[in-house]
């Protein structure tokens, strides 16, 4: 195998699957990149066996041919190199020999021949969206991910693709988020469980503009847009029904300025505990207060005006609930919902924009 | 005629002896005591069979003239009370006038006894409470009584006496307790020619309970020490992680006389709690000293009670006593290595002599916080510390148990700790056990934030977690909880086992990497604990190493 590439694509090919790699793996194949040249690509392949990316980028093929090389060493050198040619060489024993300008660099690298297979599935249909609504459905899900492996089935996002919606939910069992939208066309129906991985990966590959697709098959959740494809294993296991805790008509609705709340609320949890922050919201007709006190600490009480419909009542919430909450919206009003101080809170956009986060209370 | 006669004096001391001397261990008590008493620096005890067929005390004290030895077998003949008002203020173990006459009321009897100054001795035998000889006998200054077949004319009573092992069982409890109290007597007792107790002259409490209960245990006790209003409790207690079945060795001693008080050994056990599974016992022995004015043992005829004028201030200073002691550095299960300053310190709290260095140590200003500064974390799972004279070793999910311990009992003293609602309610599926138990221990679970609902119904149902747990699965948490809470060492259901295991389930676990702040914050927490050194199951928190012993290892000697 013998390739020139541009240092620059080689790079940002890199990049792009590069994080897949786990730093600590059993298997030292996996530690490295699989680089396959053909035709006029070099496809980079990297997998963890759950998650699996490859990209390709456009070279000089003047011998095709595959070899894998740590992904690390691959990756750190291409970032130092100037931006000039890169000439890649396989020469015996799986050595791989690297140039660019005057720098020249000898890797050891492993036969390809068992790097595992990135198979993407084939789709009956897929679903296009433009990546910035996917970027923003991921957003407003993310944060809630459970981080407690033992809850698996909570490890990763819910898509659901039914009707002209795409609806992706997350939850670990404190809150719920949920992030729909509506597609001008059908979406067949299809449902999975993305692990917090392959979001995480999405979340970096994911570029301003263009359209990407996605799909969701048996088991895999997969990816592709131009020159780059990604797979995922989804979760096996059952997602809660969700839907059946999403409180319908709460008479209570408090219209606030996220900037407003949460700046309010950070000041307040200056003097909460560490580990859950808890605050308390009292509500009356116009006006929020927020509190918060610790043994050890002391108190911090702050009033805001505001408007606010419903009885009296006195809630508490874990404070970065409510920041995560509402940090993943972009309008600046947001409304939180009530109905006394033991139900879940609700909060979503003034304008129904797809986008809802379900809080349940803490006893502070 | 009238139907109420006076009962001759015979029966009458029959019947008071009754009340004196119930089993032989009584008897090896009483005669201890008064060797004690009369200043012995040594006292021999002989026993046959335990004592139901001889119990032989030898000391070496003032002993007793001619005109006197006769008066001491007389009942209400003591040479202890002099005046009415000594008796709201007794100093000596006897008071009553009522042992001897009372042991020798039911034995066959042999006394001799040769006064310091006086050339011979005198001896007195018979049985039955009667002298029957009389004998002018050389003999070694101090007291010599011999008792045979205890109980002998009261065969009512012989029939109570256990196996001969059982009563020296018994008797060596006595004897073991009286040694504990006096540690500069020698006592030595033999039981048919074996020797069973040897507990030579000692220069500390430490010592003598080193001869008594072996030196590995007597030197991982910890010093206690403290005084106020007039109290003065001192002693030896052992880590939470030495323990006994049994209460046998807690000893409680007021005022040099061993005392069985409940609420005395309550208080002890107190202090210990939550560290002790409820079957578990620390090994104590406490001196507590007060104005004899402020205490009565004038309570019960085997002088085993006593009743304090200001009892809660005794129970209290002695729980504060061995708390302090629980907490203080130096009681950390000291490795070989620990500093011989350390254990200096301790020796000469205790009461131990030891050779003064030449030039005291320099007192060392204490490095930020009780265990210094974080060095690194060792194997993921122990933080290593250092101050400027010894390196710590933390373990990190005891040491966060413990933080986490003391932060919620902090917050359920001021209130309801935070709990966290579930989005999704939490059936459980429980087996009748477990559904039982998770009812007995609902209260305290409840109190530290769980809630559930449907007791009584069809299924329980979890709706909310404390909040310093909601990272963990709830189902899990419960099905932890039960299996904790049923296991041996949980007892009967209390807030405080309920938290412990609430703060062993939040805590950090052993194998996690720390990063640099978390276990700053955590040694910096754990110094702040009331209780840095045990966790709420007792396991020891540190482990540490005197560099001091390095210096000495590597021959340094600057
Ligand atoms: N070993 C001894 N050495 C010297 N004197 C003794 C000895 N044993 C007894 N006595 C004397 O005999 C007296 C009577 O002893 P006894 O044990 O009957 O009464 P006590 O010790 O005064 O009071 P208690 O009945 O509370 O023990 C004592 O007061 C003491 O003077
Ligand atoms: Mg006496």
């Amino acid at each position: 195998m013998e390739v020139v590439l541009d240092r620059d694509a080689f790079l940002r090919g890199l990049q792009m699957v590069q994080n897949i790699v786990e730093p600590r793996q059993t298997l030292p194949i996996l530690a490295n990149v699989l680089v396959e040249a053909e035709g006029e690509t070099v496809r980079l392949t990297a997998t963890d066996l759950e998650v699996g990316a490859r990209v390709g980028v456009p070279a000089r093929v003047a011998s095709p041919g595959a070899i894998t090389v740590s992904a690390r060493k691959l990756a750190e050198i291409v970032k130092e190199l100037p931006a000039a040619a890169v000439a890649l060489r396989v020469g015996e024993n799986a050595t791989v020999s690297l140039r660019c300008g005057g720098a020249t660099y000898k890797l050891v690298g492993l036969a390809p021949d068992d790097f595992p297979a990135v198979v993407p599935a084939t789709p009956a249909s897929w679903v296009t969206l433009d990546a910035r609504t996917l970027r923003e459905m991921l957003a407003q899900t993310k944060f809630a991910v459970s981080h407690d492996e033992t809850r698996y089935a909570l490890n990763g996002i819910l898509f659901t693709f039914q009707g002209k919606d795409v609806r992706l939910v997350a939850t670990d069992g404190h809150r719920l988020a949920i992030s729909m939208r509506s597609l001008g066309t059908g979406v067949g129906g299809a449902s999975g469980i993305v692990p917090r991985k392959a979001v995480n990966e999405l979340e970096r590959v994911l570029g301003a503009g263009e359209d990407v697709q996605i799909a969701i098959t048996d088991n895999q959740f997969v990816l592709q847009m131009p020159n780059f494809v990604m797979t995922a294993r989804l979760i096996e296991g059952q997602f809660p029904n969700y839907e059946a805790v999403v409180p319908k008509n709460h008479p209570g609705k408090l219209v606030i300025g996220r900037s407003v709340l949460a700046a309010a609320l950070r000041r307040v949890a200056v003097m909460a505990e560490e580990r859950n922050k808890p605050v308390k919201l009292t509500l009356a007709p116009a006006t929020l207060r927020l509190s918060a006190s610790s043994q050890e600490l002391g108190e911090a009480e702050e009033i805001l005006e505001v408007e606010y419909a419903g009885e009296e009542l006195t809630i508490g919430f874990n404070s970065r609930y409510v920041l995560d909450a509402i940090s993943a919206v972009e309008k600046d009003q947001v409304v939180f919902e009530f109905k006394d101080g033991l139900s879940p809170g609700l909060i979503k956009t003034v304008e129904d924009e797809g986008y809802c986060c379900v809080i349940m209370p803490m006893r502070i | 005629m009238t139907r109420i006669r006076r009962l001759p004096d015979h029966l009458v001391n029959k019947i008071a002896a009754g009340e004196v001397v119930e089993r032989p261990a009584s008897a090896v008590k009483e005669l201890v005591e008064n060797a004690i008493d009369a200043g012995a620096t040594s006292v021999a005890v002989d026993l046959g069979d335990g004592g139901a067929a001889l119990i032989r005390v030898t000391d070496d004290g003032i002993g007793m003239t001619a005109e006197e030895l006769p008066l001491a077998l007389e009942r209400h003949a003591t040479s202890k009370l002099e005046r009415d008002e000594d008796l709201d203020a007794i100093a000596t173990l006897g008071f009553r006038g009522e042992a001897l006459a009372a042991i020798c009321a039911v034995s066959r009897f042999t006394l001799t006894s040769r006064a310091r100054d006086a050339a011979g001795g005198t001896r007195l035998a018979g049985e039955g409470g009667a002298v029957t000889q009389r004998l002018d006998v050389p003999a070694e200054p101090g007291t010599r009584v011999e008792v045979r077949d205890l109980l002998f004319n009261t065969p009512a009573r012989l029939k109570f006496l256990k196996s001969p092992a059982a009563e020296l069982g018994a008797s060596l409890r006595s004897l073991a307790q009286l040694a504990l109290a006096h540690p500069d007597v020698a006592l030595r007792a033999v039981n048919n020619g074996r020797p069973v107790l040897t507990a030579p002259r000692a220069a500390g409490l430490r010592e003598r309970v080193g001869a008594l209960w072996g030196w590995d245990v007597a030197e991982r006790l910890l010093a206690v020490d403290r005084e106020e209003h007039g109290v003065r409790v001192r002693g030896l207690a052992s880590p939470p992680d030495l323990t006994r079945g049994n209460r046998e060795e807690i000893v409680v001693i007021v005022n040099g006389r061993p005392v069985r008080d409940p609420a005395l050994l309550a208080a002890a056990l107190e202090a210990y709690r939550p560290m002790l599974a409820r079957d578990r016992f620390p090994l104590v022995v406490l001196a507590v000293a007060l104005r004899a004015a402020d205490v009565d043992v004038n309570v019960h005829p085997t002088k085993a009670w006593v009743r304090f004028r200001h009892p809660r201030l005794v129970y209290e200073m002695l729980v504060a006593a061995l708390g302090a002691a629980l907490r203080r550095p130096a009681v950390v299960p000291e490795t070989p290595l620990v500093g011989a300053a350390a254990r200096g310190a301790e020796a000469a709290a205790a009461g131990v002599a030891e050779q003064p260095a030449l030039f005291a140590a320099a007192p060392q200003a204490p490095a930020r916080g009780l265990f210094g500064r974080v060095l690194g974390q060792v194997q993921e799972t122990f933080v290593v510390s250092a101050s400027d004279d010894e390196l710590f070793f933390l373990d990190q999910h005891v040491a966060h148990e413990r933080v986490i311990f003391e932060r919620v009992r902090r917050e359920l003293a001021a209130g309801v700790p935070p709990s966290q609602a579930l989005l999704f309610a939490e059936p459980l599926d429980l087996p009748p056990q477990a559904r039982a138990l998770l009812e007995r221990w609902r209260g305290p679970l409840e109190r530290l934030g769980f809630a559930f609902e449907g007791f009584g119904g069809d299924a329980i149902v979890l709706r909310a977690v404390p909040a310093v747990l909601k990272g963990d699965e709830p189902r899990r948490l419960v099905e932890a909880a039960v299996d904790e809470l049923a296991g041996p060492r949980a007892g009967e259901a209390t807030l405080d086992r309920a938290l412990a295991f609430v703060a062993c389930r939040a805590a950090i676990k052993a194998s996690t990497p720390l990063a640099r702040e978390e276990m700053d914050r955590l040694v910096a927490e754990l110094g702040q604990a009331e209780t840095p050194f045990f966790c709420p199951h007792g396991r020891p928190i540190v482990s540490r190493i005197s560099l001091h012993d390095v210096r000495r290892d590597l021959k340094r000697s600057w």
